[in-house]
């Protein structure tokens, strides 16, 4: 160790010994022994006084989760990927069927309900007579 | 568990190894990551950024190659260069950032601009000068590790760190902390 090295060990890691280099720490220690006051020494202190406050934020809890939700998939996402993969099907005919198959599917839903509750004929005359009822009121008001 | 045990499991797909690998690990790497980027927002982003990349990558790590540590910064470190790069246009507001410091820290006034100061002052240096100080003065890895993290010679990263602390020095004596 000389003052040139000491003084570059001083430059590059700090005033703290903790910092420098396990090769060279004792012999930078011995050589800080014999000048106290080194100029440079001192310098690298007042920083180092300041460097050593830095206070950094731990990671929220959520990262955690986010992390591992992007690493891992959910079972509910797995399944989400299938359907959308069976629907969209793999060949020309398929990305045409299957689409067509997923919209049609409330269409045929609707009618088919609807063809469960036929109206009766009571229904229908009690229709008629509101209908009839709604025109008769629509034309008084236009002679008004 | 150990760190080649837990990266084992890692390597064969094991969620809850990468778990217990980032309850150990995550709070260094993410104050790496923060003290570079200057903001929360963009340190979770590359946080989850480098351990999406841990376990995309986990085979590739091996116990002869260096500590486990030491492969987690480069991938961090790799994280953050990549992200400079893509944002080299950005303008960062320093204002901003001691806003993102204020909210972060819940003690006095005075700590709270003493935070801030310091954070403006770490922003100021080049991004390798940056990294190769919090490698080796925050993040706790000797010269060697650091060296390999920023793929240098020892040699040039004192040179490094000599050349951050000489940036550093007229700001902090103009200072009033």
């Amino acid at each position: 160790m000389n003052l040139q090295r000491f003084e570059q060990l001083i430059a590059a890691y700090g005033s703290q010994a903790h910092h420098w280099p396990v090769a060279e720490r004792q012999a930078a220690l011995s050589w800080l022994q014999q000048q106290p006051d080194n100029a440079l020494y001192c310098q690298a202190q007042q920083l180092d006084m300041l460097l050593n406050q830095s206070v950094a934020p731990l990671p929220a809890p959520q990262l955690y989760a986010n992390i591992l939700a992007k690493i891992c998939p959910t079972p509910f996402r797995d399944g989400y990927f299938y359907l959308c993969h069976w629907l969209w099907g793999e060949s020309q005919w398929q990305h045409c069927w299957r689409p067509a198959l997923l919209l049609g599917l409330p269409l045929l839903l609707g009618l088919f309900a609807s063809g469960l509750s036929t109206p009766s004929v009571e229904d229908l005359l009690w229709l008629d007579l509101e209908q009839s009822w709604v025109l008769m009121m629509a034309g008084h008001e236009m002679d008004l | 568990m150990s760190d080649p045990a837990l990266m084992q499991a890692i390597q064969e797909g094991d969620e809850h190894a990468l778990h217990q690998l980032m309850r150990q690990y995550m709070p260094m790497m993410y104050a790496y990551i923060w003290r570079m980027v200057g903001n929360r927002a963009d340190a979770e982003e590359l946080c989850q950024e480098t351990f999406i990349k841990v376990w995309n990558h986990a085979k590739q790590w091996r116990v002869e190659k260096g500590a486990l540590s030491v492969w987690l910064h480069r991938i961090a470190h790799n994280c953050c260069m990549d992200f400079f790069r893509k944002n080299a246009w950005v303008t960062v507001s320093l204002d901003h950032v001691a806003d993102v410091v204020m909210l972060d820290q819940q003690d006095t006034l005075y700590q709270l601009e003493l935070q801030q100061h310091i954070t403006r002052l770490l922003l100021q240096l080049p991004e390798r000068q940056r990294s190769a100080l919090l490698l080796c003065y925050y993040q706790g890895l000797s010269n060697q590790e650091a060296a390999t993290v920023l793929n240098l010679t020892v040699n040039a990263l004192e040179s490094l760190l000599a050349r951050a602390r000489r940036t550093l020095k007229p700001y902090h004596e103009s200072s009033t902390f």
